[in-house]
């Protein structure tokens, strides 16, 4: 029993041990608290942006951003409305399957169908993904035009086409 | 003939690694909520340990990859660096086994970048064995000479 952990010791060391668990405990402690400091930061709970769970109670006045997973969820749900930010082109050339056109260049002049948007649904924005941030753009746009329950879709395109086939042609009316 | 010097290799490892931790924990930090949606992406974690993770990890990446540029802890760094890294190969590994196509979350929080592939699989062996050497080097090789902890 004894030559046990003499043998175990040898290879990982009390020292070493207790240096790990120093890191981890100061890691713990600085990643909680700088978490509640970011404006970015996410709830840690269960219905965390970026979890596989969504919680459509939470609402806020930042844009959620929801995961791939979160994304077939949704669709699944039909309890959003997707929305692609990009140029007419890129859109016509290949858009999530019933995704609206509202490019966030002149996104002011298709104000009527942004009136038109409902309030009750996820309003989900997507680009290209990558460094493409016309959705978080849009977003904040949508945001500051009074909805609550915007989200972003930040894999975009890239991740999307990946997994799923991409619609094209001319834009869905949604219901 | 011995030209190459252990020690030099050591210092060079240590330093390479400490600056890659460094800066793979970055982007990290700054975007939670992306590298939670990274991390959920591989369908491995509940969500509460999900977000946790994307709290914490980039912060142990960060004083872990501090550790060892500053030559601080070493023993308990590297360690925790072969860890994690044990940890990222099983989940590339079971993600590329279950057919996922999604990005790797290892250096950029982006949804679009680096697959989860073999790749980034490769990489991170590599630098799981060079954090197993510098780990057998100082802890295990410090242990064995007269030392103090602590020190």
């Amino acid at each position: 029993m004894e030559g046990n952990c003499v043998k175990y010791s040898r290879y990982l060391p009390p020292f070493v041990l207790r240096q790990a668990l120093i890191l981890i405990l100061a890691a713990l402690i600085l990643g909680l608290a700088a978490n509640q400091l970011n404006p970015r930061g996410i709830a840690i709970s269960a219905a965390t942006p970026g979890a596989g769970v969504w919680d459509e109670s939470e609402t806020g006045a930042a844009p959620r951003l929801i995961s791939l997973t979160q994304l077939e969820q949704l669709l699944q749900r039909r309890t959003a409305v997707l929305i692609d930010a990009r140029s007419r082109e890129e859109y016509l050339a290949g858009h999530l399957p019933g995704a609206l056109h509202i490019p966030f260049e002149g996104w002011y002049e298709k104000m009527e169908q942004v009136r038109a948007l409902p309030q009750d649904k996820w309003l989900v924005l997507y680009c290209s993904g990558g460094t493409c941030d016309l959705g978080d753009l849009l977003a904040g746009e949508l945001i500051s035009a009074g909805f609550r329950k915007v989200a972003v879709y930040r894999g975009g395109i890239g991740e999307y086409q990946r997994t799923g086939t991409l619609e094209r042609g001319e834009e869905a009316r949604h219901e | 003939m011995n030209s190459i010097k252990l020690p030099r290799i050591e210092t060079l490892l240590r330093l390479g690694l400490g600056a890659l931790f460094i800066f793979a924990s970055f982007s990290k930090i700054a975007d939670p909520a992306g590298f939670a949606a990274s991390i959920s992406n591989y369908r491995m974690l509940p969500e509460l340990l999900v977000a946790l993770m994307a709290a914490v990890l980039p912060w142990l990446e960060l004083l872990c990859g501090l550790a060892l540029l500053l030559n601080r802890w070493t023993p308990g760094a590297s360690l925790l660096i072969v860890l994690m890294n044990a940890v990222f190969i099983v989940a590339i590994a079971s993600a590329m086994a279950r057919g996922l196509d999604i990005s790797c979350g290892c250096f950029s929080t982006s949804g679009a970048g680096s697959r989860a592939g073999l790749a980034r699989l490769l990489e991170d062996l590599l630098f799981l064995a060079a954090a197993g050497w510098l780990y057998l080097r100082a802890a295990i090789g410090l242990y064995a000479t007269p030392h103090r902890p602590g020190r």
